[in-house]
């Protein structure tokens, strides 16, 4: 028997931390969690938001991260802290590491340090990711890990990549009360059913105009089609900006990073596009992603519409509970600010029509830069523009 | 048949192809196999298990993603190759 239970609060961390946890408390009526996730804007910072958290529910692995905007079942918000506590016959082992950006293997490795490929009496294991993207390895990061879960015929890993409020200057991840930047949790949900898994997007090639990245160095593209990417990308989106209200020539620096997110890079993939967002434009023109784009890459620049938006985020919760063997207890979403900024006030629509697919169950999530979700015969993990939704069966 | 199946005797380049594709686009995973291939002294269109897990090999000393993948895409492999052996 699986209980799921949320709370949401606002105001200055340290009291909205007390909140949270005394929600849970009393939500949770008794029962031990082993798991609870919480999510915050930069407002709350974690570091004072956790600790009364932490003290409440001493017996259970507490991850953390920042983020762009957070939700629950209840509350769409700005500026809070969310938090949702798994109750239930689990087991959850979690490492950390940070150092992301400049080696992403022995991040990986370390933070693998303390999971163990199984646990006796638990037939599944599905491993959760919270990163900061902006290290720049988040693809990278995710293959990393799932080869080292690749003993497994199945391997299944879902995640966020955390947000700092479109702000782009640094964002957080945490681990009981560790909390930092540049750095990555890798954690190991022990279950005797199995969870489920659903992505999808919402985006599509804005036409059908193909660009060659042609000087890169990991995540940074400096050229497209040998000029200057920012130029190119300007370019390619002036007319469809301008068609809901963007002058891409006089973007105000708030809200860039929103801009940027809107219209992403494609990377064609059979029939589907893999999308890589950009997260920051440098000085000179160049713009970072979350994940390397190599030299010789070819991509097309992607768009979506409210429509599809709400559509790819109510398929990701019915594709993770067709994977259930039992109803829905609840769940955690993990979505690209994206949908926050296509959707604007719309976007609590979309969080509501998630939770019915999901039997009105109580769920709790975090607007992101990057989504992590890889399963069986999966060769890429790290999204974007994606839902993700790890759902717990009752 | 689907080109991301890892289970026959010979595998071609579009299968290994596909395999770094989702996560690299296929431009640029086809340029990688087939440029591995060629620097192997291999030809195509098909290979043996052992000659693709030798391209991958090859692709997986790229810095970066692309090594990254090659290495994930030869793990899949090895376990695939590992998997058929088993079934016979």
């Amino acid at each position: 028997m699986t209980s799921v239970v949320t709370a949401s609060a606002r105001g200055d961390a340290q009291s909205a931390g007390k909140d949270l946890a005394e929600q849970l408390v009393s939500k949770l009526g008794g029962e031990t969690p082993a798991l609870v996730f919480v999510f915050a804007s930069t407002q709350q910072p974690l570091d004072a938001l956790l600790p009364p958290i932490i003290e409440r529910f001493a017996g259970a692995t507490v991850l953390s991260a920042s983020t762009a905007g957070e939700f629950t079942e209840e509350t769409v918000s700005k500026g809070a802290a969310v938090a949702v506590a798994i109750a239930g016959d689990y087991e959850i082992r979690a490492g950390m590491a940070d150092g992301l950006a400049a080696n992403a293997e022995a991040a990986i490795a370390e933070a693998f340090g303390n999971v163990p490929e199984s646990l006796d009496g638990y037939a599944y294991r599905t491993g959760v990711m919270l990163l900061d993207p902006l290290s720049g390895n988040g693809e990278e990061a995710t293959l990393l890990a799932a080869s080292m879960m690749a003993t497994e015929s199945s391997i299944r890993l879902v995640g966020g990549a955390a947000g700092d409020d479109l702000a782009m200057k640094a964002t957080h991840v945490g681990m009981g009360s560790r909390v930092a930047s540049d750095a990555i949790i890798v954690a190991a949900i022990f279950s005797k059913k199995p969870l489920g898994i659903g992505v999808c997007h919402g985006h599509e090639a804005l036409n059908d105009e193909r660009m060659t990245v042609t000087k890169s160095d990991g995540a940074t593209v400096f050229e497209l089609d040998g000029r200057p990417a920012w130029e190119v990308w300007k370019e390619r989106t002036r007319e469809v900006a301008a068609a809901v209200g963007i002058n891409v020539d006089a973007i105000p620096a708030d809200e860039l990073g929103g801009f940027l997110l809107r219209y992403q890079a494609g990377l064609a993939s059979g029939s589907e596009l893999k999308l890589r967002a950009p997260l920051s434009l440098g000085e000179d023109g160049s713009l970072s992603f979350a994940s390397g784009i190599p030299q010789g890459s070819v991509i097309r620049l992607t768009k979506s519409t409210p429509q599809r938006q709400v559509h790819s985020a109510v398929k990701a919760a019915e594709r993770a509970c067709e994977q259930l063997e039992s109803e829905p207890a609840g769940a955690v979403v993990f979505d690209c600010i994206c949908r926050n900024l296509i959707l604007a006030e719309k976007f609590d629509d979309a969080v509501s029509r998630i939770s019915k697919a999901l039997g009105g169950t109580p769920l709790a999530g975090f607007e992101t830069y990057g989504e992590i979700a890889l399963d069986v015969g999966d060769m890429t993990g790290f999204h974007n523009s994606t839902t993700v939704v790890l759902a717990f069966p009752s | 048949m689907d080109p991301k199946d890892l289970s026959g005797d010979r595998l071609t380049l579009e299968t290994l192809s596909a395999q770094l594709a989702q996560a690299l686009g296929e431009e640029k995973a086809r340029d990688v196999i087939w440029s591995a291939t060629s620097a192997l002294g291999l030809r195509g269109p098909a290979l043996t298990r052992q000659e693709a897990l030798n391209v991958l090999a090859e692709v997986a000393d790229t810095p970066g993603i692309v090594g990254i993948c090659a290495r994930f895409a030869r793990t899949r492999l090895l376990l695939a190759s590992v998997s058929a052996s088993l079934k016979r």
